[in-house]
């Protein structure tokens, strides 16, 4: 479904002159495919250019070289020509989502934006049905953003991200900014509505239980390159010392 | 002995008369460490802000607060920053905020030391590079360099930690210190932290991760809407908790590392 062929990506270095031409590579020969209905983990630690590649699938920039291709077609073409079909959640819920929406208003704007034209009555139900689905009560549709904790927040992006039916979700850090508990719930959630909905997720995070816990494939991602592909039954045989030593990191807990 | 000791700590919104911490009490015994958990807006950080005399006017506490002779509560301002400089120090969540936006990091750093300990600008700036380095940081004198929103929320609060060690309080006040970390850096943080309790430093560790806090913790105290559900030493309340919110609390967390757990062992099993 999703490919990415020797993607390279490099920034202008901080601290430099403006008219200085020092750059500082942050993905380095990225190749990965994605099949359909797949959940691929992408692991990495902060400043390994996880945040990068998720914006690059995403068409919010261009890689410098490099072909990122969606069912054989240029990610730029997909997108205008699948709309609705590819969405996000972004770790920062709080300035992911319009202040000055109200919930309803937040989880009805994509579909309203959708090629479909419905009506209000429409809108409001499917609305509503997304509520239910991340298991939110119907009372939070006339509050705003701030008037909600962490975790309903979250969902209420996740809502809004499956409203127009995607059929390819980037999660990036979606869960790392909420508490234990709601990680776990959230962590159901995505796993349920995988089942129900049929879609392929690209699931970037920097810890292992939840990425594992989800995904079927991982990439481990170093300083801006890939330093392992693995499937998630193999985990325990990794063969990178990154690899391993991100595994080691885990705190055991039982 | 105990170092710091609560009574009947309250904290309420003096305009609508809401009640946001109710009744906590708890002590800290010198050279063990208090963990603090519970969901976000369960009171955990408020409450220590309170010890401290850093909320807004607009909230009254109440209760006894003792440290050492002094009662905190009470207290004027004044006494509360020498105590806050010299002998408890806080490392906060958000490090983004923490620091000053309009001076670099070297700066900040070097200030604060030279105010506190009274070092000379030179043996501040040898301190600084050594502290960085002991926080795995690359490349320290870039960092010195670096305004605080040229860093990575990681980089800060690794900063941050650093720093407050580098003082040698009495007592360090963390209030969710890992929570913007990766998980490698995670590790390296708490190794340093499991080193200063080593050393005998005596610790508050706020956390929403009960895994973190089992691994530093001797005692803990759940908290739940401003209130203290369970309180008491940690092994028993992380294997044998008394009050269902704790359990749930343990049970959401084990689901969390159990398929990760199970693929681990499985792959232990087949390589012997």
């Amino acid at each position: 479904m999703l490919k990415v062929e020797s993607v390279y990506k490099s920034y202008k270095k901080q601290n430099c002159s403006i008219f200085s031409s020092k750059k500082q590579e942050i993905l380095h020969d990225i190749s990965f495919q994605l099949q359909c209905g797949e959940c691929l983990g992408l692991i990495g630690e902060s400043g390994s250019g996880k945040s990068t590649l998720s914006r690059l699938i995403l068409n919010l920039e261009r890689p410098d070289f490099g072909k990122i291709t969606m069912e054989g077609q240029p990610i730029q073409n997909w997108l205008e020509s699948h709309r609705g079909e590819m969405s996000v959640v972004f770790q920062d819920y709080t300035t992911s989502i319009n202040p000055f929406f109200t919930i309803e208003e937040s989880v009805a704007e994509p579909i309203r934006r959708s090629k479909c034209k419905y009506d209000k009555q429409v809108v409001a139900a499917m609305v509503l049905h997304l509520l239910e689905k991340v298991q939110l009560s119907s009372r939070l549709l006339m509050r705003h953003p701030h008037e909600l904790s962490g975790g309903q927040l979250q969902r209420v992006c996740i809502a809004r991200a499956i409203a127009t039916q995607p059929r390819f979700v980037v999660f990036d850090e979606a869960l790392s900014s909420l508490d234990v508990s709601a990680q776990t719930q959230t962590l159901l959630l995505l796993k349920q509505l995988k089942q129900e909905m049929n879609m392929s997720y690209l699931f970037i995070a920097h810890d292992l239980p939840t990425i594992t816990s989800l995904c079927n494939k991982l990439l481990f991602l170093s300083k801006g390159k890939i330093v392992e592909k693995i499937e998630v039954q193999k985990i325990s045989q990794v063969q990178t010392p990154y690899a391993k030593k991100l595994l080691a990191s885990v705190l055991p807990f039982d | 002995m105990n170092l710091i000791e609560a009574y009947n700590l309250s904290i309420s919104n003096s305009l609508t008369g809401e009640l946001i911490v109710e009744n906590l009490s708890f002590h800290i015994k010198r050279h063990t460490c208090l963990g603090i958990v519970g969901e976000s807006g369960s009171g955990k950080s408020m409450s220590m802000k309170a010890i401290l005399g850093l909320l807004p006017s607009s909230l009254k506490t109440t209760g006894c607060v003792r440290f050492g002779d002094i009662e905190m509560i009470a207290a004027k301002q004044e006494t509360l920053r020498k105590i806050r400089s010299k002998h408890i120090c806080l490392i906060l969540q958000d490090a983004m905020t923490a620091f000053d936006p309009l001076s670099t990091m070297g700066e900040q750093i070097i200030e604060t030391f030279c105010e506190n300990m009274n070092y000379t600008s030179c043996e501040a700036k040898k301190v600084t590079l050594e502290v960085l380095n002991k926080m795995m940081i690359h490349d320290p004198l870039l960092i010195m360099q670096s305004y605080p929103h040229q860093l990575s929320g990681g980089m800060l609060q690794r900063c941050m930690i650093g720093l407050a060690m580098a003082l040698k309080p009495e007592i360090i006040i963390a209030d969710e210190p890992t929570t913007g970390l990766d998980s490698i850096n995670q590790r390296n943080v708490l190794a340093e932290f499991k080193r200063l309790r080593e050393e005998g430093m005596t610790l508050i560790f706020i956390s929403h991760d009960l895994g973190v806090v089992r691994y530093l913790a001797d005692d803990v105290l759940v908290m739940r809407h401003g209130q203290c559900i369970e309180y008491g030493e940690a092994a028993k309340v992380f294997t044998n908790p008394d009050q269902p919110y704790s359990k749930y609390l343990v049970d959401t967390r084990k689901s969390l590392t159990k398929v990760f757990g199970e693929l681990i062992n499985k792959g232990a099993a087949t390589s012997c």
